[in-house]
């Protein structure tokens, strides 16, 4: 028996679709050949990754002078960069635990290419501390190992820097288990329906699922383990970057909201990002009914609460730098604000505070041109938010004579632009050639969120409850006209 | 498709146990005598008498506003499963205005006793106690902003709280989507004014109790402390209605799901503290350690006690789904944590309030751990008045919201599927 929905939820799989259709759907654009605009993508994202490769390559062979940094600020784009990838990849943990916790159906839509993202995002992330290091074989250091060939010497423990090493190495372990868990029944949904190589390809991505009671048995229960893992973790990852900062005593970085202000930063970028792809997504694979403007609106209000949660921590942090009564705090938050990085700034401010606010409307957050500039903007704005964070604070510190303006070098900027490539050139190929939508899991909540059920249900109550009377004579419950047999 | 067992619950109607009724009044009785009693053997301490009432009157009106949160958030989530126990909060959130007099009243009276910032001579350059720093924040720290802003907040609040509900208790009796909606509204303007206010709030009424102190944090952590306190005293409420055999729908699901936000929310709390604490120690500037060295050195029992109830406690007994689904469990670990939180209220306010008074005396520091007939007498009258005002709102209509639209999807609540 399925579980009960209040008609008054609205549908999350729109066109009356069957099991069999959701598996068409879904698999159709992985079994056909690449088409042109997914050729022309690839291409420009492969070759800016190439572009991206090579800086790192030229990066390693000439140091990092050939970056801008210089004596006072020595963390600029490159961090900047880092804890931007590294928050785009949490809305991929935050739909796939904290809303899996919260029994969000709407989730099911967008999840498996969210976590996806994660693991890009991270991967991505992760290259900026390395190339940072400038004798990037020192890298081998940061790990603790057994037996300790460096004597008595092991990596700082109380360091946040080596903090932040466990954390990202654990997020991406379990991002990447999460996600790949929840592929193998699809990958064998496209076995079954393979042949020749392809099959055997497919056969052993999905490590042999035949579908049998006790598989489904043992996958509920590891995904549920897997859930419990990431669900800290969506909390611990950024709050341990924000702590790269916070312990210090630089005025700007070391502030007690840093932690959780991180964490709503993070999961409003990840949003954004998660939006930007997938609204595009969406049009081009014809996944309208499975992504509908539903989900789009629940993602964009999830926006609209983070980017005001972030809102009220930058009000915070420029009050509490006044009430401090500390020259130093007043001083870090005057030069942000008016200093020579006043347009970084204005910038932050302007994408990440004011224009999300527009999504109070409900028509704003059910226009699709408007998500999709909005979340650019939110792209935009959380980069310079890093940006402001990390160089602004640095360029004005307590010396006035060590301050110094900073500005990228082509290589900087190159190697951004490159990671981006990178993202792109792995998403691109997830799409071809993974399902992009979690067939299992969207099939899971065909009977309690799909159209045709909603107005059956609809129909059913409508003696009985008056606000079901009220829903059908609004026209808000709609029977999907295309009337295929629906059982 | 099989729904035939299902029909509609009807109204419920609470009457008010004559028992429980005595009960709270007593408790009212008692505790008053031994506030007074309290009051009359601490004459020469006001600073701990008046505080003691700030800490009161705000944690017993902050577990009805954080009720409201509760309602209001859920509400904007299209939560399903809370239907049934959502009166409960409603009933809690109604208690906001009558709180909010009682902390008008102690706020005026007693601001001159509890706030060292507004001790005479204070931000006069040309007295002896002149404090540099604190004259700095005299923008912030003024009578006129405070009060004013102190009237906005508590006249916001009670706007609200009663709006909501007075709107919820209308929906029995007007069925459809109209009165749903408007609760959306009015849930999403309460979410917005609460968002903001919740921090400036707590940063004019607590946190410049120590006014040389600051922390960008404060205001969220003062907010999720309640927010598990909230969440503790709505858990018993639903146990003791329940065992007196109302709420006959609401199920082991329903508790194990209320169970899970209160594990939650105490680690969300105990990850608030640990930020908190951990970037002061690490920073060590000693303007901001100085909060915690205050705490440890002079109030070592309640701030362990703080973080291993209000963390330990719930984090390894609510582990298992097994203790989030026993009413016994729940009870023991909610009641708990409404002493805890409230607990971690006073270590809020008391340290910093004795210190700013004891400096006024010659600079000495009177080391007073100060836990007597006042910090007994004043909660349980508190106390007292919340259940008698809880439980009055509950018999005022039924305890099931009829005309909810996920009510049944609240009476259906039975497996943990997604």
């Amino acid at each position: 028996m399925s579980q009960y929905a209040s008609p008054a939820r609205k549908p999350l799989i729109e066109g009356s679709k069957t099991y069999t259709d959701i598996t068409e759907d879904i698999c159709g654009p992985v079994e056909a050949a690449p088409n042109i605009p997914f050729i022309i993508g690839f291409l420009i994202s492969a070759s800016l990754a190439l572009m991206g490769v090579t800086l790192i390559g030229y990066t390693i062979w000439k140091g990092i002078g050939v970056w801008g940094e210089n004596k006072t600020i020595g963390w600029a784009w490159d961090i900047t960069n880092f804890v931007w990838w590294v928050g785009i990849g949490h809305a991929g943990t935050l739909i796939s635990a904290i809303l899996l916790l919260f029994r969000q159906k709407w989730r099911t839509g967008v999840n498996r290419s969210a976590e996806a993202m994660t693991i890009f995002a991270v991967v991505c992330a992760g290259i900026f501390p390395l190339i940072h290091m400038g004798r990037i074989w020192d890298a081998f250091f940061i790990f603790p190992y057994w037996p300790n060939s460096r004597g008595p010497l092991w990596p700082n423990f109380l360091s946040p820097l080596l903090w932040d090493v466990f954390a990202i190495s654990t997020y991406f372990t379990v991002s990447l288990l999460f996600w790949y868990t929840g592929l193998v029944p699809d990958m064998a949904t496209i076995r079954d329906r393979a042949s020749g190589f392809r099959r055997r390809i497919y056969s052993a991505l999905s490590f042999g699922w035949r579908g049998t009671a006790r598989q489904w048995q043992r996958f509920e229960s590891i995904s549920l383990v897997l859930a419990g893992l990431s669900t800290p973790l969506v909390l611990s990852v950024h709050s341990v970057v924000s702590f790269d900062f916070a312990t210090s005593v630089i005025p700007g970085w070391h502030t007690t909201i840093f932690p959780p202000y991180f964490v709503a930063g993070a999961i409003f970028s990840g949003f954004a990002m998660v939006l930007t792809l997938m609204l595009v997504a969406r049009k081009v694979m014809n996944l309208e009914e499975y992504i509908t403007i539903n989900h789009v609106e629940s993602m964009n209000k999830v926006i609209l609460m983070t980017g005001s949660i972030v809102g009220v921590a930058y009000l915070t942090e420029l009050f509490m730098a006044w009430y401090s009564g500390s020259t130093y705090e007043q001083g870090a938050f005057y030069y942000r604000a008016l200093g020579p990085y006043w347009w970084s700034y204005a910038a932050m401010m302007t994408c990440n505070v004011i224009s999300p606010q527009i999504f109070w409307i409900k028509s704003m957050r059910r226009n699709l041109w408007v998500t999709f500039i909005m979340s650019i903007f939110i792209n935009i704005g959380m980069w310079f938010e890093r940006f402001v964070i990390i160089v602004t604070s640095l360029a004005t510190d307590y010396l006035p004579s060590s301050w110094l303006y900073y500005q990228p070098t082509f290589v900087e900027v190159g190697i951004f632009i490159g990671t981006m490539g990178i993202f792109m050139t792995l998403f691109l190929l997830f799409c071809k050639f993974a399902p992009v939508v979690a067939i299992a899991e969207v099939k899971s909540i065909l009977k309690t969120s799909g159209d045709q059920y909603i107005a059956k249900q609809a129909e059913e109550d409508k003696q009985e409850d008056e606000f079901v009377d009220d829903l059908l004579r609004s026209g808000s419950i709609t029977v999907a006209r295309r009337n295929k047999n629906s059982d | 498709m099989a729904h035939s067992h299902y029909h509609k619950p009807g109204i419920e109607k609470y009457d008010f146990d004559p028992k429980l009724r005595t009960v709270s009044i007593a408790l009212m009785v008692v505790g008053l005598i031994l506030f007074v009693l309290g009051i009359f053997t601490n004459m020469e301490y006001p600073t701990r008498i008046w505080t003691t009432m700030l800490h009161n009157t705000y944690y017993f009106l902050g577990l009805g506003l954080l009720g409201m949160f509760y309602v209001a958030a859920q509400t904007m989530g299209y939560s399903g499963w809370v239907i049934l126990v959502s009166r409960i909060p409603e009933a809690m959130a109604r208690v906001v205005p009558i709180f909010s007099v009682i902390l008008g009243v102690v706020l005026v009276f007693g601001y001159k006793s509890i706030y060292h910032w507004a001790h005479d001579g204070i931000m006069d350059p040309a007295s002896s106690h002149y404090d540099e720093l604190i004259a700095g924040k005299a923008g912030f720290l003024n009578p006129m902003f405070f009060f004013g802003a102190t009237v906005i907040y508590l006249v916001l609040w009670s706007f609200f709280t009663l709006s909501i509900t007075n709107n919820s208790y209308k929906h029995d009796t007007n069925p459809g989507m109209k009165l749903y909606t408007r609760s959306r509204t009015l849930s999403m303007m309460f979410l917005f004014v609460f968002g903001i206010s919740s921090s400036t709030a707590l940063w004019h009424w607590f946190m410049s109790i120590d006014p040389h102190w600051f922390s960008t944090l404060y205001g969220w952590y003062c907010f999720i402390s309640l927010f598990v306190g909230a969440i503790s005293t709505t858990i018993l409420i639903t146990i003791y209605l329940k065992g007196k055999g109302y709420l006959q729908h609401v199920n082991v699901e329903h508790f194990h799901d209320l169970g899970k936000w209160m594990f939650a929310f105490s680690v969300a709390w105990a990850y608030l503290w640990f930020a908190q604490f951990m970037l002061i120690w690490y920073g060590n500037i000693p303007e901001e350690t100085l909060y915690f060295m205050d705490r440890y050195e002079n109030y070592k029992i309640p701030f362990f006690l703080n973080f291993c109830i209000n963390f330990m406690l719930p984090f390894l007994v609510l582990m298992t789904a097994r203790a989030k689904r026993s009413k016994f469990v729940l009870m023991f670990i909610a009641s708990m944590l409404v002493f805890g939180h409230w607990l971690d209220y006073y270590l809020l306010a008391m340290p910093g309030a004795v210190k700013g008074a004891a400096y006024m005396h010659d600079g000495h520091v009177i080391h007073n751990f100060g836990f007597g007939l006042l910090e007994i007498g004043c909660p349980l009258l508190m106390a007292g008045l919340f259940l008698f005002l809880v439980f009055t709102n509950l018999s005022k209509q039924s305890l099931v919201p009829v005309n909810h639209p996920f009510l049944r999807q609240s009476y259906e609540h039975h497996t943990n599927s997604i």
